[in-house]
């Protein structure tokens, strides 16, 4: 995936100002900065939530910039919500099985593909639950599991592991590598440090809808800009 | 599999049930009262596809009845075209309008499309009342009561009967396919949260506008239908707002997205509204309306879920914790 001098204004604020970068096939990309950088608003700008202002999105060497979403997960690109937005008067099965339908058209085979989903997040004990009577951390999860239930090819998570305890969070990070070793490309934005760290090969840093970092991750670590952007904010470099 | 069967042997006996009370009634007074509860049902039914499932809250649908009341009617008395091919005429005029309404509205959400579904009904009203030389205006028009399959008019107050059965049988089936299919889930999906849907990729118009046809197709067989069996339409009486309303607060009341929620609420709510207006009716004009009013209040704000959804609940939770006590 390409993007190319992307910004998105909210009359008059550039929440993404001028942002370019490549998402390398089957890579896990980084995307960090301090709170209200735009990172999430680029997230929306990718999945066509929003129209970009301006600049381009390429996925398979297609122009998608002005895709609507439906269409973009058609074409294997799948999302999950900083605020999670769960279906909450179906079950947690039947959330999934929204998005497994996608490529699977009869119920009992988007059903099958649904709870293996499940399992495979360790959630298949709430399949029958509704989502509003569950936890913030099996919320998230279902969030990814819907996301997954559409087999992306690219996968962009905001921030799925906040809120989570660390074991819960370890869980996670292995789903995110797993999934990557099987040939997922994955976009994390994510303010804790050590969990990018871990995964991430490369690493883009959002500061007021600007980027002003993208390398490894051990570089932009020691990016004097980059510690200057959160240095108000150090609550979250640090390694929470 | 069995599951299915049983469910189809279940609708089966519900049906067998509803036909055999028909014809031990044998009796046009109670007899009307089956037909109004069952038209009801499948009025609510339909309804319940685009405001129960999509979550589209429409108040307009009375437009897709008068609309295929008016087709039927005007096919009939003007190029004498049977009420057979007119019921499925208006339907599909039905359709037509909800295309329309589709392109206009359906990119509205919550109470714009609610308040813009009130004007067309309004301004269908206004073209019936006008549009005199084919509607009759105000005055309305009458179906001479010639008894024949091809006027589609009967003696029998059971066949007409038969025939509201029989539509109830097409909805339940239809949204009974609805209800497990991929249009159901993501129908559903758009009521809880559009843009969690498109991000899934569900195209959240298309489903929408599926929804609205499927809606008015049988909305306005339905009115076709009422209106040979009333043997006369007026713009106030088939394309009253009221209607609308009512077959919205028979769907919350009995359970929206749920396939016998709507169902539920007009088995309890039209023999209701019809007891307490024959009870308190000429005597106290309007309050019937207002203990009504009250009581489907009450259910609302009691189980928002409807008497089915809170049922279906209620066994839910009862299922696992046999299931529960078992295991340990
Ligand atoms: N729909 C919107 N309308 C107007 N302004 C918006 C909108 N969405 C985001 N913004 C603004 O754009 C800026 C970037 O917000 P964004 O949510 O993208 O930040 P973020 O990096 O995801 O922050 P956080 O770490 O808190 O999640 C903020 O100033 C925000 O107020
Ligand atoms: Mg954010």
């Amino acid at each position: 995936m390409t993007i190319d001098k992307v910004t998105k204004e909210f009359g008059g604020l550039k929440a993404v100002n001028d942002v370019s970068c490549t998402v390398k096939e089957g890579s896990i990309v980084g995307l960090i900065g301090p709170n209200g950088s735009g990172k999430t608003t680029l997230f929306n700008v990718i999945s066509g939530v929003y129209k970009p202002t301006a600049g381009t999105i390429m996925l398979d060497g297609k122009d998608i910039s002005y895709l609507s979403a439906h269409k973009k997960t058609m074409m294997g690109m799948a999302r999950t919500f900083q605020v999670v937005k769960p279906f909450n008067n179906i079950s947690v099965l039947e959330n999934v099985m929204v998005g497994s339908y996608l490529h699977n058209h009869s119920h009992h085979r988007s059903e099958e593909f649904a709870k293996g989903i499940l399992e495979r997040l360790e959630i298949d004990q709430f399949a029958d639950e509704y989502p509003k009577n569950l936890p913030l951390a099996i919320k998230k999860k279902v969030e990814i599991a819907r996301a997954l239930a559409t087999s992306p090819k690219i996968l962009l998570l905001d921030e799925v592991m906040g809120g989570l305890n660390p074991q819960e969070t370890d869980q996670v990070l292995q789903t995110i590598v797993k999934l990557n070793e099987e040939g997922m490309t994955i976009v994390v934005i994510e303010h804790k440090m050590r969990c990018i760290m871990a995964i991430a090969e490369k690493v883009i840093v959002l500061d007021s809808g600007k980027m002003i970092a993208m390398d490894v991750p051990e570089v932009v670590a020691k990016n004097p800009e980059v510690i200057k952007a959160y240095l108000g904010d150090e609550y979250h470099a640090e390694d929470k | 599999m069995k599951l299915l069967n049983n469910k189809i042997i279940r609708w089966a006996a519900f049906f067998l049930v509803l036909i055999i009370a028909g014809l031990v009634v044998d009796n046009n007074y109670y007899l009307d009262i089956l037909i109004t509860v069952v038209f009801y049902a499948c009025m609510a039914s339909a309804w319940n596809i685009v405001g129960g499932y999509a979550g589209q809250v429409s108040v307009g649908h009375v437009a897709f009845l008068g609309l295929g009341a008016y087709t039927s009617t005007i096919l009939f008395l003007k190029l004498n075209i049977t009420p057979l091919i007119g019921i499925f005429a208006g339907g599909i005029m039905a359709m037509v309008l909800a295309l329309l309404i589709g392109f206009l509205t359906i990119r509205l959400r919550g109470p714009f499309f609610t308040l813009s579904t009130i004007a067309i009904a309004e301004i269908l009203l206004v073209l019936a009342v006008r549009f005199h030389g084919l509607t009759g205006g105000s005055e309305g028009l009458n179906i001479p009561y010639r008894p024949s399959v091809y006027n589609f008019v009967f003696k029998s107050y059971f066949t007409y009967y038969m025939m509201f059965i029989l539509l109830m049988i097409a909805i339940v089936a239809v949204i009974s396919y609805i209800n497990k299919s991929r249009t159901g889930f993501y129908l559903r999906a758009v009521r809880e949260d559009e843009t969690a849907a498109s991000s899934l990729g569900v195209d959240v118009l298309r489903s929408k506008l599926t929804a609205l046809l499927v809606s008015a197709f049988f909305t306005g067989v339905g009115g076709a239908l009422y209106a040979q069996y009333l043997l006369f339409i007026d713009p106030h009486t088939v394309f009253t707002v009221s209607f609308s309303t009512k077959v919205a607060a028979l769907s919350i009341v009995g359970g929206i997205g749920t396939v016998i929620g709507p169902i539920v609420g007009s088995f309890i709510l039209t023999p209701l509204e019809i007891f307490l207006r024959s009870q308190l009716g000429g005597t106290y004009q309007g309050l019937y309306l207002l203990i009504y009013g009250v009581i489907m209040v009450s259910v609302i704000l009691i189980i928002p879920k409807g008497i089915y959804g809170a049922l279906s609940d209620a066994i839910k939770r009862r299922r696992k914790q046999v299931k529960n006590e078992l295991s340990a």
